[in-house]
């Protein structure tokens, strides 16, 4: 049994309009047989308002019409029966029972304004804890969300988004905190409300929406609203910083020990969501290199922070002009504002991008004296250096994304980049011999994946070939352990120069500018301290004998090509500060 | 043009008698009270479930009383244009 509202003066009028309608339907006839379905009609109609509406219509009037502070009030003062209820306080209409029970699918324009009405004048503290009425109120809104009209209507009279999803939240954040309450209501329920008041949304910007609430209510509401890139990221950013200035104590928001409670906070929500949406965190990190704090001073969880930060630099993502533009920033933010327990965090935050932060490399525009100095803040510890290790496979596959972007790249770029590498992470450390020899495999591992992946960068053959005997020669070996620090990264780039010379000696045979049978030149020397120096010596004096000697063509020719990957001056520049 | 043939064919006229009836009725339906019934009986007067039903009832009602209207006008021109083809049919060198 439902209820229904009515005004008795328009009630006594529409049964007057029906006996009259009914009487016209009488006296209707036509025995054609063209006009039978129209007559069956007529019929249909006429039984109708003869059986059902003039005996209901009948029985409402002639009831008493029914106190609403009476027992039934409990149960009339339902959210499903708000249009009744509306009709009856707001505009002083009887109120009669209904033999019918509301059809919960339907959602009628007077529906929809009146549940807006009711919402705005109710205390929803006194539904929240309620399952039944949660369920009822998310079906109906979102039924009322789907229809532009009906959310129009709703509209014009809701406007307490504040107090309706702070209560929402306040009871989701109890639940999941675990707290002992009367609530019965789970999160679905309240999540189904909040999806609900998303849905209503309408054309309603975002901001007027979740400036009337906390950011920890906005941010489980904004959940619901669909946003993506900017949008999201904008939003995120709007509350971060409201939330932060919240806990700063520059505004007095009742609800802000939500954040203290057990389960996700404010910061927590936001980033997880942003995590759903690659372009959302991108430009996120915009937002958040101009106020760090906002976000750091707040989240519990900061590994969603940093989730947020890789997916947004991630090289699937962003191009290095992007990336150039937010890396060195963040880096330098960490520095300034949160040294401490990042240091893996920003490794994989530049693990993509090492080639980047090669001597060689031009991309970002960072002096020799900037890149050392942030490579050097973010591999201070040993920790930071093993995480380095650990994320060859990242570091591969970033440079070969920025080699084979399409960018110009030159082989003396990459040569340095592998000399960085090995300079980087053979050292002296890196005491623990199994970690050396990882470093040492990380090290000849990207240079072979670079030279058979990347088929676009200006390698010779010889090179390449050099750069793989580097990856199947030498391996670490346990007497080397002497050697100086920068041992591998040396004897790498000299096995690779080594090779091109040789390469190089075998295709001018062919051309016919060596003759048949020339010496070889001379090979790197696994046993030398400083491999380079002994080659570079070696490899001079053999040019020496080249036809047309040191300054002939021939030698020019092969010199250039070593010297791209034996170069002195980059060796020089590859040094961490 | 029906003004203009002569009448000549019984079969002709009946079904001119039929279009006739049926425009009558078409006329008189759109002009029902009955029609503006859901106007009466809508949320101005009354609200719930039962109000609601009562409304939706009669709002369709109208719809298919109109729709059956607009058919039976159809029906009437469809006849008229048999008559005349009959008519045409019986004169076939336009004689009276």
């Amino acid at each position: 049994m439902g209820f229904l509202a009515y005004d008795p003066e328009r009630l006594g009028l529409l049964r007057r309009a029906i006996t009259q309608a009914l009487d016209e339907l009488r006296t209707l006839r036509c025995t054609d047989a063209a006009a039978g379905d129209a007559m069956r009609e007529v019929r249909r109609l006429l039984t109708d308002l003869e059986v059902t509406w003039i005996p209901i219509v009948d029985r409402v009037i002639a009831s008493s019409a029914m106190d609403v502070a009476g027992s039934d009030r409990q149960r009339f003062a339902a959210l499903d029966n708000s249009l009744v209820w509306t009709m009856a306080r707001g505009y002083g209409w009887s109120v009669a029972a209904d033999p019918l029970q509301d059809d919960a699918t339907v959602v009628t324009a007077e529906e929809a304004r009146a549940l807006g009405a009711r919402l705005d004048r109710v205390d929803p503290a006194s539904f929240v804890e309620d399952p039944v009425a949660l369920t009822w109120l998310a079906g109906q809104l979102q039924i009322i969300g789907r229809d532009p009209h009906l959310t129009e209507q709703f509209l014009a009279n809701f406007h307490e988004w504040g107090p309706w999803c702070d209560a929402l939240a306040r009871q989701h954040a109890f639940v999941v905190d675990g707290i002992e309450y009367r609530a019965h209501a789970g999160i679905s329920e309240l999540d189904g409300v909040l999806a609900g008041f998303a849905a209503v949304r309408g054309t309603l910007p975002v901001d007027s929406i979740v400036d009337q609430m906390h950011p920890y209510s906005a941010a489980l509401l904004i959940g619901f609203m669909g946003l993506r890139g900017d949008a999201l990221a904008d939003v995120a950013d709007r509350l971060m910083q409201r939330n932060w200035s919240d806990r700063m104590g520059d505004t007095d928001i009742p609800v802000a020990d939500l954040d203290a409670l057990d389960g996700p906070n404010t910061a927590d929500l936001l980033c997880a969501l942003m995590l759903l949406d690659a372009a959302a965190c991108t430009r996120y990190i915009g937002h958040f290199i101009e106020h760090p704090d906002t976000v750091l001073a707040t989240i519990d969880d900061v590994d969603l922070l940093h989730r947020v930060i890789l997916t947004g630099t991630d090289p699937t993502n962003v191009d290095a002009t992007t990336a150039g533009r937010l890396l060195p920033t963040l880096i330098e933010s960490y520095r300034s504002t949160y040294a401490t327990d990042a240091n893996v965090f920003l490794v994989d935050l530049i693990s993509p991008w090492m080639l980047q932060f090669s001597p060689a490399n031009h991309e970002w525009a960072l002096t020799p004296t900037a890149r050392n100095s942030m490579l050097a803040f973010v591999l201070e510890n040993d920790t930071a250096l093993e995480r380095l290790i650990e994320n060859s496979a990242v570091i591969t596959d970033g440079a070969i994304k920025s080699l084979t972007s399409g960018t110009p790249h030159q082989l003396e770029e990459l040569a340095a980049f592998v000399a960085m590498l090995g300079d980087l992470v053979v050292n002296e450390r890196v005491r623990s011999e199994q970690l050396r020899r990882s470093a040492w495999d990380m090290v000849c591992g990207i240079a072979g994946l670079l030279t058979v992946a990347i088929p676009g960068i200006a390698v010779s053959l010889g090179v390449a070939a050099a750069l793989l005997v580097v990856q199947s020669s030498f391996g670490p070996d346990p007497e080397h352990a002497r050697h100086i620090a920068d041992y591998g990264a040396d004897l790498a780039l000299t096995t690779a120069a080594a090779a091109v010379a040789d390469r190089m000696v075998v295709e001018l045979t062919a051309e016919g500018r060596l003759p048949p049978g020339y010496p070889s030149p001379p090979d790197a020397d696994p046993s030398a301290v400083q491999p380079s120096d002994v080659f570079i010596q070696e490899f001079m004096d053999w040019c020496d004998h080249l036809p047309g000697g040191f300054h002939g063509q021939v030698a020019d020719t092969i010199v250039r090509h070593v010297y791209t990957v034996l170069n002195p001056a980059v060796m020089g520049a590859n040094s961490v500060d | 043009m029906s003004a203009t043939l002569p009448v000549t064919n019984p079969a002709a006229e009946r079904l001119r008698t039929r279009a006739g009836v049926l425009r009558a009725l078409a006329a008189r339906l759109e002009q029902l009270r009955a029609l503006e019934l859901y106007r009466d009986a809508g949320p101005d007067t009354w609200v719930g479930p039962s109000p609601q039903r009562c409304g939706d009832s009669l709002h369709a009602a109208r719809s298919t009383l109109l729709e059956h209207a607009d058919e039976l006008i159809r029906t009437a021109h469809r006849f008229e244009r048999q008559a005349d083809q009959m008519v045409v049919d019986a004169n076939p060198a336009g004689l009276s």
